[in-house]
C-alpha cells in the first residue's frame, strides 16, 4: 500500500483522530495523528491484515519551537511498505502522549530517549527514566531553549 | 635563571624537565614494560585496539592490557570523556596501584575536541587534568 491508501483506510477506520496526510517532495509522506488516537492507530496499524506494521524503525522527538513533535517510522516486513506518523504536542509546558511501548517493545528505549532529550512524557510507559544523561541531570538538552549548565557535580562544563 | 636553576635544584617539587639524549629516552622507555588498563571510551578506542593488534603490536614492548585497574600501571583515556563517565574514570583511577599514570589520547580527551563549544555533556581536557591528582601531571599529548 502507498501512503495515500494507508491514510484513506486508516481515516475510514478511526475518523477525526487521523488529521491529515502530507505528501511533499523530497520528504517521506507522513500522516498527522492526534495524541488521543495514537495508541489506537498503532494497534490498528500493527494488527490489521492489510497494514501489518510489525516493525517500528524509529521513534524520535522534535522541538518545533512552538510545539513538540513525536515521529514514528513504521515498516511492514510482510507487505514491505512503510509509513511515517507524526503527533504534534502543542502544550510546551506539559507535553504528554500515550506510550506505544505495549504495541512495539522497541518503543521502550526510544521513548526514554525522547523523554531524556525533550522532556516528553509518555503516559503508560513502564520505566520512564533517563537513558543517556545521568539520572540526576537537570533540564532537557535538545530543547531549543536549553541552557548549558555551568557545572555538574563540581565539574566545569563550558570551557 | 629559570631553566638551569630549576635543573640544579633536585629538591624542587616539580621541575618538570628532564635532560638527556633521545637514545636515553628510548632506552628508558624500552626498559619498562608498562601494563595498561584495558579501557576504551569512544572512537579513539578503535585506534587503541589497532595499537595492540598485529600491525603496531604494542605487546612487543611488553605492554599488556590488564582488565583490572589493580594490575595496571597506567590508564589511557582513549576518547571523549562524558560527565557521566568522568566519575567512573576517577573511580577506576583511584583503584590503580601507585605509581600510576594517565595518558590522554586524542583531541577529545585533551580539550573536548569537536565538543569544545557545544558539548554540554563532555568534560573538556583541562578539567580532566584538574580532576586527576598531582602525580598525573605527565599527561602527554598523543595522537592529534
Amino acid at each position: 500500500m502507498n501512503a495515500k491508501e494507508i491514510f484513506d483506510s486508516l481515516k475510514a477506520e478511526l475518523g477525526d483522530g487521523i488529521i491529515e496526510l502530507v505528501e511533499e517532495q523530497h520528504v517521506e509522506p507522513f500522516i498527522v495523528v492526534s495524541a488521543d488516537t495514537i495508541l489506537e492507530a498503532s494497534l490498528v496499524l500493527r494488527d490489521e491484515p492489510q497494514f501489518l506494521f510489525d516493525y517500528m524503525v524509529n521513534l524520535s522527538g522534535v522541538d518545533a519551537k512552538d510545539s513538540f513533535v513525536v515521529v514514528y517510522h513504521l515498516y511492514s516486513m510482510k507487505h514491505k511498505h512503510r509509513i511515517v506518523l507524526k503527533v504534534i504536542l502543542s502544550d510546551r509546558e506539559n507535553p504528554t502522549i500515550p506510550s506505544v511501548e505495549r504495541v512495539w517493545k522497541t518503543a521502550n528505549w526510544h521513548e526514554r530517549e525522547a523523554f531524556d532529550m525533550f522532556g516528553i512524557i509518555f503516559d503508560g510507559h513502564p520505566n520512564l527514566i533517563r537513558i543517556l544523561s545521568p539520572y540526576d541531570w537537570e533540564g532537557y538538552p535538545l530543547r531549543k531553549d536549553y541552557k548549558t549548565p555551568e557545572t555538574y557535580k563540581g565539574l566545569k562544563v563550558p570551557y | 635563571m629559570g631553566l638551569l636553576d630549576k635543573l640544579d635544584n633536585p629538591y624542587n617539587a616539580s621541575p618538570g624537565i628532564v635532560l638527556g639524549t633521545m637514545e636515553d629516552l628510548l632506552n628508558w622507555g624500552r626498559s619498562k614494560s608498562d601494563w595498561y588498563l584495558q579501557f576504551g571510551l569512544a572512537c579513539c578506542a578503535i585506534e587503541f585496539m589497532a595499537l595492540n593488534a598485529a600491525h603496531f603490536d604494542l605487546m612487543r614492548f611488553g605492554c599488556i592490557p590488564r582488565t583490572s585497574p589493580r594490575q595496571a600501571d597506567f590508564i589511557i583515556i582513549s576518547g571523549t570523556v562524558t560527565l557521566k563517565m568522568a566519575e567512573r574514570i576517577k573511580r577506576l583511577y583511584e583503584q590503580m596501584a601507585e605509581p600510576r599514570y594517565v595518558l590522554a589520547m586524542g583531541s577529545c580527551a585533551n580539550s573536548g575536541g569537536p565538543y569544545w563549544e557545544h558539548g554540554y555533556h563532555v568534560l573538556k581536557g583541562r578539567c580532566l587534568r584538574a580532576r586527576m591528582p598531582a602525580e598525573t601531571r605527565s599527561l602527554f599529548r598523543w595522537h592529534g
